[in-house]
Formats: structure tokens, sequence, C-alpha cells
């Protein structure tokens, strides 16, 4: 910011010359605010939510920040649009469009993606449902099995498992839509159990058993993630943290249907601040999972709500395949 | 089809384009943003209800600004380390004779004046940044300074 622009004209500099310490003041003011592009993108709610609320949080609290931000609301562009920008921009529209039409796995071709990536989803899927039966003592099918023989030694095997499930599961969610995109959400608690922690032996207790799953979500060891909460779930029946983080864990893994199961659980639990956030991803279990019937209405509710997942929810909606909306 | 959409492009296009300038300020971006709210129309145009333009159009600007400023992991990590509290700058360009309580000057100008004197902008930044013609710019400056010099000598007349 303490730098002239390059084409001043003199009657500028002379000009400022004699304003040199308003504008140094304001310059010195501002050297810790936000630029007016983020202040501006704020305003117009178009930042990621964590940065939006950052940006507002500091406007709260800095003069020249809310004058500046109100005045950039009150400019909007005249662009003129000529004649050569329309066709400009029109041939670049016809490009996307051939390029979607063009590639199976884009989004114009929704249920091409579907069939032709039917055998990679069921793989990702049978080996996370592999994990999740050799957790339970049962007899997991052959890539867990397989992964085990191949790796011996190796500690949970989970681990071990982790790494094709999460190629696997990478590789499918490459051809997704970007508003299915699956954003890992901030780890955080309810107020429910911040309040009940203290209280007695039991919330301490939750909070302990808790605590290496919610760490292995937080350095995106999904498998492991998973493989710690399953036993929460029946522990502690009423807890929404436990089927929420679980639910994401598995969507993450790419296992869209057990994702949809844990989610579901949470949504008839006492959400606490979450339930906009399970829907949310209930709703993306089920759109990646191609089960569009199932997501829409779950999409349309954030949508037709102020909440903080609205403009995710409409993307989500428009992208839904034609027909489902 | 194709009418259809070439007639929605044609009236509202105008409206996208100034709506992703002002979420990103880079006419680039903007056009880029403007021609993917489009193509999403394409793949919709049979379920959009046209009543629901340009609003549509302006949702999926915004979410495809959204995923841009996502990405600027720069800015977004500047605004980690911003103090939440920080106390009100007053005196930054405050008082009657300073750039933000100046009641002379018109929203316009102060943007303009900032830009070009704190943010250092030549006028085609400007411009870009604001989606004004340059022309526009310099007349702003030009008659921003007029107003903050004629505001200067009625004070010290009084």
């Amino acid at each position: 910011m303490n730098h002239q622009a390059r084409d001043l004209e003199p009657f500028e500099r002379e000009w400022l010359a004699s304003a040199g310490r308003d504008i140094g003041d304001l310059r010195e003011g501002r050297a810790t605010c936000p630029p007016l592009a983020l202040l501006r993108a704020a305003h117009a709610d178009a930042l990621p939510e964590a940065a939006r609320d950052a940006v507002a949080a500091h406007v709260a609290a800095c003069h020249s920040c809310a004058v500046l931000q109100a005045d950039l609301a009150a400019v909007p562009p005249e662009t003129e649009v000529s004649a050569s920008v329309e066709a400009r921009i029109l041939k670049d529209v016809r490009r996307k469009q051939r390029a979607e039409a063009a590639d199976p796995g884009l989004v114009a071709a929704w249920w091409s993606w579907r069939s032709a990536l039917a055998a990679t989803a069921l793989v990702a899927v049978a080996v996370a449902i592999g994990w999740q039966w050799q957790h339970r003592g049962a007899a997991p099918p052959g890539p867990v099995q397989a992964a085990r023989t191949a790796q011996p030694g190796q500690a949970p095997e989970s681990t071990s498992a982790s790494a094709p499930v999460q190629a696997q599961a990478d590789a499918a969610a490459a051809t997704l839509p970007e508003a299915f995109r699956v954003v890992k959400p901030e780890v955080r608690l309810t107020l429910a159990t911040l309040a009940w922690r203290g209280t007695d032996e039991s919330g301490n207790r939750y909070l302990a058993d808790l605590a290496p799953a919610l760490d292995a979500f937080r350095q995106d060891r999904y498998a492991d993630a998973a493989k710690l909460f399953e036993p929460l779930l029946s522990k502690y029946p009423s807890a929404v943290e436990v089927p929420f983080y679980l639910g994401v864990s598995r969507l993450l893994l790419g296992d869209n249907a057990g994702a949809a199961a844990a989610l579901d659980r949470a949504a008839g639990l006492k959400a606490d601040g979450f339930a906009d956030d399970i829907q949310w991803y209930r709703g993306l279990a089920r759109a990646r999972a191609g089960d569009g019937r199932g997501a829409r209405p779950l999409f349309a509710a954030l949508c037709e709500a102020d909440g903080a997942r609205r403009a995710s929810a409409c993307a989500a909606l428009e992208a839904l395949p034609p027909g489902l909306q | 089809m194709a009418e259809k959409f070439e007639r929605i492009y044609h009236q509202h296009l105008t409206a996208v384009l100034r709506f992703a300038t002002s979420l990103v300020g880079r006419k680039d971006l903007a056009e880029d943003i403007t021609s993917n709210a489009f193509v999403a129309l394409l793949r919709n145009l049979d379920a959009i209800d046209e009543e629901q333009l340009p609003g549509w159009l302006l949702t999926v600007a915004r979410n495809r600004a959204r995923d841009y400023w996502r990405k600027q992991a720069t800015e977004l990590q500047y605004l980690e380390s911003l103090p939440r509290s920080q106390a009100a700058d007053a005196d930054a360009g405050a008082g009657p004779q300073g750039l933000l309580d100046n009641p002379v000057l018109k929203p316009v100008h102060r943007i303009c004046l900032t830009l070009r004197y704190v943010e250092g902008m030549t006028r085609a930044e400007i411009a870009e940044f604001l989606g004004l013609s340059e022309m526009q710019v310099k007349g702003h400056v030009q008659y921003a300074l007029q107003l903050l010099r004629k505001s200067a000598a009625g004070s010290k007349a009084s």
C-alpha cells in the first residue's frame, strides 16, 4: 500500500504534497486491513465462510474499512459490454459446452459418469466395507485381506487399506461436479458437549474417547478416524459429533452409502448447531452416490433458508441432473 | 433452444458481467465466471423459469467467485492474522478535512482517491477493479480533488 501510482500527473503530485498527512494517516491506519477486493467480496457474500466471518469481524471494529466497504457497495461496476466482449464470452461458453459434452465425466454427461465409474466406485466401496467387516471380526472381502497379507505387521489394518481406498475415492471424486466437492469441516463440539465437560466423569470420558478419533480426522486419516468413531456410536448414542464426523469421514473415503447412514443417524439427534452441516453432507452423500432424487429436498431446504450453506446448496441443486430440480 | 439461450444471453450478459466484476475485480476472471454461469444455464435451460433470471445466474456467479477466493491462499491466510478486535483507527483519514468523513466526497470519489493514493493503483487498474472506464476514473479523481480543495479553502476562510 505504501507506494505511489506510476502514472501520477503534476496536479496530483501537487495535491499530495498538501494532503500528505491525511493520506499518510490513512495508509498507516490501513496497514493491517484487508485489501479492498476482499472487503467488497465479503460484502457480496462471495468469500468462503471463514474468510467472510474474519472480514466481518474486522469491519465491525475498523472505521475506515466500514466506510470503504459501504462505498464499494455504492459504486457498482458500469462495464460497457462491447460487441467484441459479447462475442468473446459467447465463444468461451460454446468451448466449455463442447468440452463438457466431449468428456463423459463432466456434469453435462452425468449419467455417463455414473455408468463409466460404477466399477471404480464399487471397488472403493467394497474396500471400505471390507475394512468395516474387518473391524467387526467378520471375514473381509479380497482387497483388504490382500492388503493385510502384503503388509504384515502394519498396525491398524485400516491404514494399510486407507491409501488405496483414498486413491479410489480421489479418482472417483475427480470427475464429480465442483458443487459436490466435499470440503472437510472444522472440528467443533456442540454446546451440550462443552457444558457436559467438567460436570461429571462421563462428560470427561466422552471427550477422552472422542479425542483420538477427532485427531485422526484433523490429520486427514479418515480410515483411522472412522474406525475410532464406530465403537462410540453405541457407547454414546445421543452424541451428535460421533455419527456426524463418522459420516464425513466415510464421505471422504468415497463410501457414500456408509456416509449417508451415519449422517441420517446424526440427523435424528439433537443437533445443537450442526443441523445445517448434517443436512448438507447428507445431501452430498446422496448426490455423490447418484441419488439425485434423495439429494434434492435436502439441498432445496438449505437453498431456501438463510443459513451459511445456502449458496452451496443452491449450486448443488443447479448441478443435479435436469428434471430432478 | 438455441434461440432461447441467445436471447437470454444477450438480455442478461451485462448484469452478470458487472456483478462478476464486483466480486473479483479482474476483467479476465469476471469474464471467465460469466461464461461459466452461462454454461450452467445451458445445462439447465429446460428446467429454468425465466422469471428466476438474472438472479439464478448471479447465484452461480457468486458461487464461482467463492471457488476462486477459496483458492487464493495468500489473501485468505492474511485474514488469519487480522486482529479481530482492532481498535477503531478513528484518526486515520477521519475528520472534516480527511478523506473518510469529508461530507463533500461521494462514495465513488472516496474509493477512487483511496485506490489511487493509498493503494497506489494506476488509473487503468482502478478502472478494471471498479468496472469503470479510465476516462471516468480520471474524471472522478479530478473532480474529487477540486472538491477537497474547495472544502479546504472554505474551512480556511471561516
